[in-house]
């Protein structure tokens, strides 16, 4: 499978990005080969880079380095005998486990390296294919026309998504959904996509408490600071009850409407059929359950006289109120001129 | 390429390279995203670490890997790991959630068997990580989950079927016979891509709006490839609204093309959008009435017009009645 490759960068970083890879590979053999925990100054009489640098930048590389093969997975040991700290590395954790899938599993997995398409996140699960790939797992790279998952791409979500796998905390500029913005500062607990739309889930610090936010309203880039592992998430979080909360609730408003032949079939789905005297001829009465006026309003006005409301009364005065209003707001602009 | 991503490459690199023994150093280079001149100095500087851990090891002395240069020179690649570098590195956190989570995405829209296939490899990928990896939720809206599994089996089957769909733009039920190929995930929504023999042209339905599926009893018939994917083609153009605040959340759900804020009290952001059709817009200006604006006057307001006054005087005729 395709692995995404080196861009092109300056030949003088390139360099130093080859050298530094070597110099790790050797630490790290040294690391694992040696039958007693090594010193630091040892070390350094056996890589190259270490003795070329005086001994305070030498000193930081090996920090830089170790640092970067614990970010690996590497669990470097250390011990400290009269003072001196002494390196080793034991544990063979840092390596794929022996894993294999079956020919349909591997068929879903064809399947799966392409629901990211072009997203920054889906290089990660890329990422994780090319590894299973070099102790065999193959996948056929043929696109399997019949299913075609995609998960839908936002800006935010690849800051987001390292935020909440590693618990950084995060700080955006947030519009709510009256247009104000502001800022927030959040600890991430659950990513999560709803129709589309990708959420945030995690502890608002100023408000100190739990608080959803949209991603398509995050204005700019987030930015994560401070440390990984900077909070807990609550152990007793229940990430499908908190998406599912986001859904629209059912609600609990009543209303009668009047639906033409076989015209809104989806009013007549949601609705529960039932029979009002002034039920007009050519249509049959639905009693539908809602949420706020406001939403029912405009969803049934796109359909016209297709839907009347019968009632409640103030319901029924709304819809005409609101069908004057699109009268008032559209209906001079065909001469050029605005109200 | 961070030195994290290229350490992950070398475990990587190395024991694929042992597994394909004499593979083209141009080939090789290719599949790991690198030049072949980058790629021999790599093994060629690999192949000897090692050679000065007895200083200090006593006794445990070998190499990290065993790689033939003359061979290289010929153009072929042959490397013997140590146990050092005999696997790839785990996967991370951020790689295994963010393949979990594809796999997961991919349940609610093939058949029930796959279904099951995916879950077994998703057990076999959670067992490599770290339970309190961050949560990620996903959920892709696929109407019932008998409809689906019958149109997933259906498209595999080759077999057509009479759908019971409620229409989008016309507002009307409507019943094509139709030659299922596909289901396709797009914001969030699973749709059916299929031939309908009924109009006699391709299609997308939406799934959670398909009441009904029933087989015919016919096989499908081939239609060719389907023609690409165009979810938002612009066949009227594109059209600049004026949003005012009950209208904002359009930003969020309409394929908005550019957006910007207005200088104006009520209408606070512009945004450009394409139309695919004009019933589009009509909807739009009778959902939000006033709170949309379009900034040049387009049919569609009068369209949009005409059925307000049909609904007007459907409500004075009830208003009458009623008296």
């Amino acid at each position: 499978m395709a692995v995404s490759g080196e861009r092109s960068k300056p030949v003088q970083r390139a360099k130093e990005g080859k050298s530094n890879t070597l110099r790790l590979m050797h630490l790290l053999f040294i690391l694992q080969s040696v039958q007693q925990p090594v010193s630091r100054n040892q070390l350094t009489d056996l890589v190259e880079d270490y003795q070329r640098a005086d001994s305070a930048s030498s000193a930081r590389m090996f920090e830089r380095d170790k640092a970067t093969l614990r970010e690996l997975g590497v669990d470097v040991e250390v011990t400290t005998i009269d003072g001196d700290e002494l390196y080793r590395v034991r544990s063979r954790d840092f390596f794929l486990p022996e894993v294999d899938f079956s020919a349909e599993e591997r068929t879903v997995l064809a399947i799966a390296q392409r629901v990211w398409g072009e997203q920054a996140v889906g290089s990660q699960a890329r990422g994780a294919l090319a590894k299973l790939a070099a102790i065999g797992v193959e996948l056929d790279d043929e696109p399997v026309h019949a299913f075609q998952p995609t998960l839908s791409a936002d800006p935010s979500l690849d800051v987001l998504w390292r935020a909440n796998s590693a618990r950084l905390r995060v700080r955006f500029t947030y519009r709510s959904s009256r247009g104000e913005q502001r800022e927030r500062d959040l600890e991430p607990w659950l990513l999560g996509q709803r129709a589309g739309a990708w959420y945030v889930v995690g502890f608002d610090r100023e408000r100190g408490q739990r608080r959803t936010f949209k991603l398509a309203r995050i204005v700019g880039a987030p930015q994560t600071y401070g440390k990984a592992g900077a909070y807990r998430v609550p152990a007793d979080l229940d990430p499908v009850a908190v998406m599912a909360s986001i859904s629209p609730e059912r609600g609990q408003e009543r209303a009668v409407v009047a639906v033409r032949g076989e015209y809104a079939p989806s009013i007549r789905r949601r609705g529960e059929p039932t029979g009002h005297e002034q039920t007009p001829e050519g249509y049959a009465a639905y009693a539908l359950t809602y949420l706020h006026d406001d939403a029912l309003v405009g969803e049934l006005a796109q359909f016209g006289a297709d839907v009347l409301v019968l009632e409640p009364q103030q319901l029924r005065d709304l819809m005409v109120d609101h069908f004057r209003r699109v009268i008032a707001a559209h209906a001079s602009t065909d001469e050029g001129t605005n109200p | 390429m961070s030195a994290t991503d290229d350490i992950s490459r070398m475990f990587r690199m190395i024991p694929w390279l042992a597994e394909h023994q004499g593979v083209a150093v141009k080939e090789a280079a290719r599949e790991f995203g690198i030049t072949a001149s980058r790629l021999v100095h790599e093994l060629g500087t690999l192949c000897v670490i090692g050679s000065d851990v007895g200083e200090i090891a006593r006794g445990s002395f070998e190499y990290l890997i065993d790689f033939d240069l003359d061979e290289a020179d010929n153009g072929r690649i042959f490397v013997t790991p140590s146990q050092y570098i005999s696997r790839p590195l785990k996967l991370s956190q951020d790689e295994a959630l963010s393949l979990l989570v594809a796999l997961r995405s991919l349940q609610d829209l093939v058949d029930d068997e796959s279904a099951a296939h995916a879950t077994s490899a998703i057990a076999k990928l959670t067992a490599l990580i770290d339970p309190d990896a961050g949560h990620v939720e996903v959920t892709v809206d696929h109407g019932a989950d008998g409809v689906r599994n019958l149109l997933a089996s259906a498209i595999t089957a080759n077999e057509q079927l009479q759908l019971v769909y409620d229409g989008v733009n016309r507002g009307v039920t409507t019943r094509p016979v139709i030659d299922p190929v596909a289901l396709v995930v797009h914001g969030g929504s699973a749709y059916l891509q299929a031939y309908s023999r009924t109009r006699e042209a391709w299609r997308y339905y939406k799934v959670n709006r398909i009441a009904e599926a029933t087989r015919t009893g016919s096989p499908t018939l081939d239609h060719g490839p389907p023609p690409p994917r165009q979810w938002v083609d612009e066949v009227e153009g594109t059209v600049e609204l004026h949003l005012a605040a009950g209208a904002l959340y359009l930003l969020e759900y309409d394929p908005v093309r550019e957006s910007g804020e207005l200088d104006d009290e009520v209408y606070l952001r512009w945004a450009r959008v394409p139309l695919a059709d004009r019933q589009y817009l009509t909807n739009r200006l009778l959902r939000h009435a006033d709170q949309v604006r379009v900034a040049e006057p387009h049919l569609a307001q009068q369209d949009a017009v005409r059925i307000a006054e049909g609904a007007l005087a459907g409500y004075a005729q009830l208003a009458e009645e009623g008296r």
